[in-house]
């Protein structure tokens, strides 16, 4: 079966001018396994939330990985890894409690790395989330 | 049947850290395990080893995360030959060959893909070092492994690196595919004049749809990329070169700025995963 996509958008609503214009999607859906676009402070609408604010840009980037796993036909009970990349030690305990309270009892696998930057400079934060749909829930 | 949690854990019981994040060391689904990130600190975080940040602490590190993934994979029913493909983090170019031989001696023979890169930082200041590794059980069928090398025979950027590591450019594990990090080098190695990040991302993603192909997939069964820049300038560029050679398959992107790649000579790096549909 081919892989579902869903959100397709195109990058020149994205990134500044549109100098490109390329399609993306926000969530893939390939048998059972949902991988997910890596996701900031910018809400599903594009509005960017948390201006200066890594803990308000990592809960609306779990708000949008609940809609996103939903509308793939997953749920949060079935994330699997969370890579979690932070531009600022700082962020850290603040990103995690709230990351940790969208994800409270689903016990997932981690990576955390500090990094240089993300796509635009304003992101603080960005998560990457694999999940995987149990068969007999498909 | 719900996925197996195992060794579950509370990041708050962990190192004095103000963080109330459940999570598990490896969760095994039917088709695939997944694991935490492993790094110097022992399984029951009651001490961290190699703390002294030098390059041989950062291989201490990397000895005791390989023993701990050895540990974690036997526990889910797997083992260390059923790696697919590694994710190389360390915070320093100079831990980068006794990281890699330390890595190469525990996976002699396995021949994973693999990707490296250098970033800033990890969990507490103390961690030099962080491996991931993408595990499908192998249940009595080879994951087949093509264009296997070894480190030393290869160049990264204009250099030869002697990290004793056996890999390979793309595993495929049933469905699954995972491919070597691409970068500006053509898969024979060649690389004449890199260019910039452009050039190297139009290279990589020519790499890429050999290496799908190769596999028995097409670009359109890819589903997740991760872009590497080492600079906010090399970006744009790069993102350019891969989505334009992606076409009409819209595919799940992600983007970092990392400190460094393998060779100080790549401005860009991109992982590929792919699931044949």
């Amino acid at each position: 079966m081919e892989h579902q996509r869903f959100r397709k958008f195109n990058t020149s609503t994205v990134y500044d001018g549109g100098r490109i214009a390329n399609d993306m999607c926000m969530t893939v859906r390939a048998g059972n396994i949902i991988f997910l676009r890596g996701q900031t402070g910018f809400d599903l609408d594009n509005k960017f939330v948390g201006k200066g604010d890594a803990a308000a840009q990592a809960d609306q980037a779990m708000k949008n990985v609940k809609i996103l796993l939903e509308e793939a036909g997953a749920k949060m009970a079935h994330i699997c890894k969370v890579t979690t990349y932070i531009t600022d030690r700082a962020y850290r305990e603040p990103v995690y409690n709230i990351v940790g309270r969208h994800l409270k009892g689903v016990f997932p696998c981690g990576t955390g790395l500090i990094v240089n930057g993300l796509a635009l400079a304003e992101m603080l934060v960005e998560i990457d989330i694999e999940a995987v749909i149990p068969a007999d829930e498909a | 049947m719900p996925h197996v949690r195992l060794r579950k854990f509370n990041v708050r019981d962990w190192f004095g850290q103000g963080i109330d994040w459940d999570g598990s060391m490896v969760v095994r689904c039917a088709d695939e395990i997944y694991v935490t990130g492993v790094n110097g600190s022992e399984l029951d975080a009651s001490r961290t080893h190699g703390t002294g940040h030098t390059a041989e602490d950062a291989a201490i590190q990397a000895d005791v995360a390989l023993n701990n993934l050895k540990i974690l994979l036997a526990e889910a029913g797997a083992a260390l030959d059923d790696i697919c493909k590694i994710n190389v983090y360390i915070s320093d170019r100079a831990y980068r060959i006794p990281v890699y031989r330390t890595i190469g001696r525990h996976l002699r023979g396995i021949h994973p893909v693999s990707t490296g890169v250098i970033v800033n930082g990890f969990a507490r200041p103390e961690i030099l070092f962080t491996l991931d590794a993408c595990v499908v059980p192998q249940r009595g069928t080879p994951h087949t492994r093509l264009r296997r090398y070894h480190s030393d025979d290869a160049q990264y950027g204009f250099e030869r690196q002697k990290i004793g590591c056996d890999f390979c450019q793309v595993v495929r594990a049933g469905r699954r595919i995972y491919l070597r990090g691409q970068m500006g080098q053509t898969l024979e190695d060649s690389l004449t004049d890199i260019g910039d990040a452009g050039t190297q991302g139009a290279q990589a993603m020519r790499n890429v749809e050999i290496l799908l192909g190769e596999a028995g997939a097409g670009l359109e069964d890819i589903t997740k990329v991760i872009l590497y820049a080492t600079d906010r300038a090399h970006l744009a560029p790069a993102r350019a070169a891969v989505l334009s050679h992606l076409g009409d398959v819209p595919c799940a992107l992600s983007e970092i700025i990392v400190k460094g790649l393998a060779s100080p000579d790549l401005s860009m790096e991109v992982d590929v995963f792919a699931v044949q549909s």
